[in-house]
């Protein structure tokens, strides 16, 4: 048989792949659920107020067992119950004092989600400057994005440095909005400057995003290479491609500028 | 009186032995593109250009074997040559040039069919050299025939545009042995690939997951591996892994991949359908191996899924098979 076997064809070949799924019925399931949660379970609260929000339950209910989850350790719940609170609830009041506590027990993403929602009600700008300053600090991709544009948008935020600097942080951390952004307000710098450097680094970000794919950055980064082409020849071009590739690889290296940018940074 | 026609006896004695003998011969016996097998397998080229392969794993890839004509002329240049070729047989050697194979083709024998004239005898049996011949042509007169081959195919060794130059003489000289050199060549040839074969590296699993109380589910998950879905996902079943597959082949070559639109899972009689897709590039039919001729090619592909679960679906395990099929284009 084994040598049947190995005398099949070989101008064609099958391979068989198995699927699986094991579907549970939903009453054990709650039965556990309930039993856990009885027993103090945190995550098993919030499993079972998703279940209750999956099932089109009751979402009060959901909704406590949501705070339960965030005052026995697990924070996030509590954002999950403000979103709730604020969208299915329409009970901004509640929502709010849960997203509060959410940031007071030390959600990370309640910090940047209070700091927006502080900033479009235009209520207490200082602290939302103060909390998004803190995630900035700590290296929070959207923190840097959110402030990058602000700073575009000619809406500063206390003393973080400039635009490109809090880009190329977002950037770094593979923020695609970030480099997308930042190629193009660099390209801008260059188109009103005339400087070579902002169009080395702009090709750099462009050609990056465009690995990710996609029509719109592709497009970007061959606008901006043939602007570079004709500006810094084929060679310099090639360098620039290169660092990029070394950047999906895992080892970026910034245009030489760039780099003591974000060493500065505040 | 006497002397002179002695005197010609002897001019016709000192002539040349043998008339001019012409070969038009068309392109080598081609067998095509072969994918090889496991072990040597021989195939045969018959003279039709139809290929017939023996046991060993090697297959024929598409159509494309042709056996080769070759045409000869006798051709007499004055009164005792065109009787030779009026008189005697022509008898035709057909035989290796050089060596008898490169890489994974190994030439074992020649065959001819497909005549134009009647063969001196019955046709004969494949042979390296092979010889046969045909009673008189006649001056100035053709016989043209078609040359097919046997030969090995390996299991390891160069592969690529492979070639083996094949020699054709003939004659119709008395003695009825024609020449091992001179003559016309033509060199036979196949493209010979590395057998195809495609492997499973992982199964798609969707895991545990809790059956839907109202209305209908579904989950999903990515060639990528990426889950998806409203259904309620848990832990403690089986790891979650979109299917994976690895093509090995020829490098460089254009294969043809069949991936099933759906597949059936079943648990008892009950069954679920899972949608298939795929991280392929471009069509599944149109997919490349990497890497040139003459070296090991692979193309490794990820196959996602959806299933769509409605409300009092019975519990249980479902699973079932999803059959890839790869081919040479």
């Amino acid at each position: 048989m084994l040598a049947l076997a190995l005398l099949i064809a070989m101008g064609a070949q099958t391979a068989n792949g198995a699927a699986r799924l094991e579907l549970v019925p939903i009453g054990p399931l709650r039965r556990d659920l309930e039993t856990r949660v009885e027993a103090g379970d945190s995550y098993a609260m919030v499993g079972l107020a998703e279940l209750q929000l999956a099932e089109g339950g009751n979402v009060t209910e959901a909704l406590q067992l949501l705070r339960r989850a965030g005052a026995s350790g697990q924070p996030c719940a509590l954002l999950r119950a403000a979103r709730i609170g604020r969208s299915v609830l329409i009970d901004l009041v509640t929502a709010d004092s849960d997203l509060e506590r959410a940031v007071t027990l030390g959600c990370p993403d309640a910090n940047f989600e209070l700091a927006t929602m502080l900033l479009s009600q235009n209520r207490d700008g200082a602290r939302a400057n103060d909390l998004l300053t803190q995630l900035a600090a700590n290296g929070d991709a959207r923190a840097l994005l959110f402030m990058a544009r602000a700073q575009v948008e000619g809406r500063g935020f206390g003393n973080l440095g400039d635009a490109k600097t809090l880009y190329r942080r977002a950037a770094i951390s593979g923020t695609a909005e970030a480099q997308g952004e930042l190629a193009r307000l660099l390209l801008t710098e260059f188109e009103t400057t005339g400087a070579i450097q902002p169009l080395r680094e702009a090709l750099y970000w462009a050609l990056i995003l465009s690995a990710r794919g996609g029509d719109a950055a592709r497009a970007q980064a061959r606008q901006i290479s043939e602007v570079a082409t004709t500006r810094l020849g084929r060679k310099a071009v090639a360098d620039i491609q290169n660092a990029a590739a070394r950047y999906a690889n895992g080892r970026y290296t910034l245009p030489a500028q760039s780099e003591r940018a974000v060493r500065n940074r505040p | 009186m006497m002397r002179r026609p002695i005197l010609a006896l002897a001019l016709i004695w000192a002539m040349p032995a043998s008339a001019q003998i012409t070969y038009t011969l068309g392109a080598g016996p081609n067998f095509g593109r072969v994918a090889t097998g496991s072990a040597t397998t021989s195939i045969t080229l018959q003279p039709d250009g139809t290929r017939v392969v023996g046991s060993g794993g090697a297959a024929t890839i598409g159509t494309g074997g042709s056996a080769m004509t070759v045409t000869i002329r006798c051709n007499g240049l004055n009164g005792g040559q065109i009787n030779r070729c009026n008189n005697n047989n022509l008898a035709v050697r057909v035989a290796l040039a050089a060596g008898n194979g490169t890489g994974r083709l190994q030439l074992t024998q020649y065959n001819v069919g497909l005549a134009s004239r009647s063969f001196s005898g019955s046709a004969p049996a494949p042979a390296s050299p092979l010889l046969f011949s045909f009673p008189p042509i006649g001056n100035n007169q053709t016989v043209t025939f078609s040359i097919g081959a046997i030969a090995d195919f390996l299991a390891t060794g160069t592969t690529g545009n492979l070639t083996i130059n094949t020699r054709v003489t003939a004659t119709v000289a008395a003695s009825g042995v024609p020449p091992t050199t001179g003559g016309a060549t033509a060199n036979l040839q196949a493209f010979v690939a590395r057998g195809i074969s495609v492997t499973r590296t992982s199964d798609l699993v969707f895991g545990r997951v809790v059956s839907p109380s109202g209305g209908s589910g579904t989950i999903s998950i990515a060639p990528a591996g990426t889950v998806s879905g409203t259904l309620l996902r848990m832990p403690g079943g089986a790891a979650r892994s979109a299917a994976g597959f690895s093509v090995s082949g020829e490098g460089g070559q254009s294969i043809s991949i069949s991936i099933p639109a759906s597949v059936s899972m079943s648990n008892g009689a009950n069954t679920l359908s899972v949608e298939t897709s795929n991280n392929l590039v471009g069509l599944p039919a149109d997919q490349f191996l990497s890497g040139a001729v003459n070296s090991a090619g692979t193309l490794n592909f990820n196959v996602g899924g959806t299933v769509t679960v409605p409300a009092a679906t019975a519990a249980g395990t479902y699973s079932g098979t999803m059959t890839v099929t790869v081919s040479y284009h």
